[in-house]
């Protein structure tokens, strides 16, 4: 079976307002062509602004190299160019991104089944073809890890059938802001030291960033919708900038780095880990393999799948995660959950109802629910393959 | 003279289910219905 059957529920975002592209020609000194074919706009001959993001990726490619066991490949790293920013103020380019980033989060969920089922498919698909004959010991394993090394995941095309992870909600968001002139870009996020799994590649995480200049000034507006922020985030140098995170009475905090290489972002630690804070760091270059290295890893093995309906604010309004690990399904509606575990009866809480809370038809969902529980097992034994070794 | 007709207004949208429905939903099924802490919350939006 195929995942394209599956129907947008939601309407798709507004494209952005054209005085954004109009703006960012209008105001350029630069003599080169309008900006609304890529290339992309070209510097201003009069901006005197350090540039950003010309770090180099050595530090990244060296830490993935250390580990042994990836199954997925070296990160593309493209720096951003100097000339690459819109010139405004941070404000008025962040009043012009806001409907549409707010726009994107209320109507496209966070959606991570897509690709377990993707993936489970394609695992059954690999099995079913290799037949039914005796397999000498760990053949059936090393059959799994193959399968998995020719999974393609395509966050893009999930985010068009109504939801996607990070990937595919920003890949979406730059390339419509760049078919209007907007320099827009994937930059990726390395998650705190000592929080990935042997598996997962040293990126967890992808915004967009939209560089602009202001006077002398350089700056970014962050747009984090993956992580259900629906503001755009003006980040100038040195200047924290603390976002709500919905209802949840959190908030993180964001950073640009006074040599614009880096964002830092500061988040509370979960309770269960024991408080505190963490900091993420989001590398101001862009990222150009996104999919194969973050979709396929963490939104297609990632012990814990995820489905959740946001508002515009980012408080998540109904939520499904199925736990592998723990072997529970735990529904939220609002501030109340559910939980089951894989086997349980989904029906009385899979109700219409629950389903059109999360944008999704009731029989499609608790089908892929079971699905999901069913695959279980293989998805389990590939995880413990990969970090085993296998890889 | 004939009167003018009048437009038929259009059908209304189907609501937006009330969470408040879904969770009476779960209780009158005798499911455990429990409050969702911070950690799990916070948890949906870490990309």
């Amino acid at each position: 079976m195929k995942i394209d059957s599956r129907p947008a529920t939601k309407p798709s975002p507004q494209p952005l307002v054209p005085q954004l592209a109009q703006e960012t020609v209008t105001s350029s000194t630069s003599q080169e062509p309008p900006a609304q074919d890529l290339p992309l706009p070209k510097a201003s001959a009069s901006t005197q602004a350090a540039p950003l993001g010309l770090a180099s990726t050595r530090g990244v490619e060296a830490r993935t190299l250390a580990v042994a066991d990836r199954c997925w490949p070296l990160p593309q790293l493209s720096p951003l160019l100097a000339g690459m920013a819109v010139q405004s103020s941070g404000a008025a380019l962040a009043g012009r991104l806001r409907s549409t980033t707010r726009g994107d989060v209320e109507n496209q969920r966070y959606d991570t089944f897509v690709f377990v089922l993707e993936l489970a498919r394609h695992l059954q698909a690999h099995v079913q073809s290799a037949g039914a004959a005796p397999v000498a010991p760990g053949a059936a394993t090393q059959r799994l890890v193959a399968a998995f090394r020719s999974f393609a995941p395509d966050a893009l095309r999930a985010w068009h059938q109504g939801g996607s992870n990070c990937v595919g909600h920003c890949l979406d968001l730059v390339a419509r802001l760049r078919s209007q002139g907007v320099p827009a870009f994937l930059v990726p996020v390395e998650h705190p030291p000592g929080t990935r799994r042997s598996i997962e590649p040293p990126f967890g995480h992808v915004a967009a960033v939209v560089p602009f200049v202001d006077g002398g000034q350089r700056g970014l507006v962050l747009c984090d919708t993956g992580a259900n922020i629906g503001e755009p985030v003006v980040l100038l140098p040195s200047q924290p900038v603390t976002v709500p995170l919905g209802n949840t009475g959190r908030s993180w905090t964001y950073t640009l780095a006074a040599d614009g290489q880096t964002v830092s972002c500061a988040r509370p630690k979960p309770l269960s880990a024991g408080g505190g804070t963490e900091t993420t760091t989001l590398h101001v270059q862009e990222l150009l393999n996104a999919d194969v290295l973050l979709t396929r890893t963490y939104a297609s093995l990632n012990p814990r799948a995820t489905l959740c309906a946001r508002t515009a604010d980012g408080t998540v309004t109904a939520s499904v995660v199925v736990d592998f690990e723990r072997q529970r399904l735990r529904f939220s509606a609002g501030q109340h959950k559910v939980q089951l575990r894989f086997g349980d009866d989904v029906e009385a809480v899979v109700t219409p109802a629950f389903a059109r809370l999360l944008g999704r038809d009731v029989f499609e969902l608790r089908s892929e629910l079971k699905e999901l529980v069913a695959a279980s097992s293989t998805l389990n034994n590939l995880r413990l393959a990969l970090e085993g070794g296998a890889a | 003279m004939t009167k003018p007709k009048t437009p038929t207004p259009p059908e209304p949208l189907e609501p937006e289910p009330a969470v408040d429905e879904v969770v009476q939903g779960w209780r009158d099924a005798g499911l455990k219905v429990e409050d969702v802490d911070d950690d799990e919350q916070a948890a949906l939006s870490r990309g």
